[in-house]
């Protein structure tokens, strides 16, 4: 978990820094969902919702 | 963050699997969602279906997209399916590259990793002994990332193989709905 760990750190600064998670985009209020999460998930608001990642 | 984004959330930093002592919401959410490329930095899903379950209310839904453990047994870097990885075993897998799987120009310092593939199994029985019911199943012939070589971006941003033959092989991704049922565990 260490190994894990020291890598996150890392990875999180170069991917803050880089296009591919379209940060810039997102806080330009851009929809990240792909059309799949919308999809099969359907409407959600009022919900409270718990969204977990790495 | 949340003030930043004018977003009336809450971002927490935990280790999954000591979340409920941090997270004092048991039976709250409408809703656990968990998407793309997580469940292989877990060793162990039976308490990840849990606390999934724990935080859940009754009748709320958890939704999961995520790398199809088929496709993980594939050499990430061999354009004809080569087999690479064990679908079955539980040892953790290491990892040694100098990028990322999404800044592959990158140089890092720390170049290992470790990881776990859970077989479709693992995953079903850790939800469904965590009181879930499975609503749905479905397998995808796309990736959120590029898994294999030879893939090109659609317009909905989700990574296809070129050869629309290969397509039709192996499946890239899957998603699911599991409902919860009965009281808070």
């Amino acid at each position: 978990m260490k190994t894990n760990q020291d890598w996150w750190n890392e990875v999180a600064q170069v991917h803050a820094q880089g296009d591919a998670y379209l940060i810039k985009e997102f806080k330009a209020g851009m929809n990240k969902l792909y059309p799949l999460d919308l999809q099969e998930v359907g409407d959600v608001a009022e919900m409270a919702l718990q969204v977990r990642t790495h | 963050m949340s003030q930043e984004l004018h977003l009336d959330a809450t971002f927490l930093r935990s280790d999954l699997y000591t979340l409920p002592n941090v997270l004092q919401a048991a039976g709250e959410f409408d809703i656990v969602y968990t998407s793309y490329g997580v469940i292989g930095w877990l060793p162990d899903l039976q308490p990840w279906g849990q606390i999934i379950a724990h935080y859940l209310k009754p009748g709320g839904f958890f939704y999961f997209a995520e790398g199809h453990p088929f496709m993980w047994v594939f050499d990430e870097k061999s354009p004809d399916f080569k087999l690479g990885y064990p679908y079955f075993s539980r040892e953790p897998i290491r990892d040694e590259s100098s990028g990322t799987y999404a800044e592959k120009d990158a140089h890092l310092q720390h170049t290992a990793t470790y990881g776990w593939n859970h077989p479709l199994s693992e995953i079903f029985e850790a939800l469904l002994s965590a009181g879930l019911r499975i609503d749905f199943f479905h397998e995808h012939q796309f990736c959120a990332w590029e898994c294999l070589p030879d893939m090109e971006e659609g317009e909905d941003r989700l990574m296809r193989f070129k050869d629309l033959k290969k397509r039709e092989l192996i499946p890239l991704m899957f998603s699911l709905k599991a409902t919860r049922k009965g009281e808070v565990p």
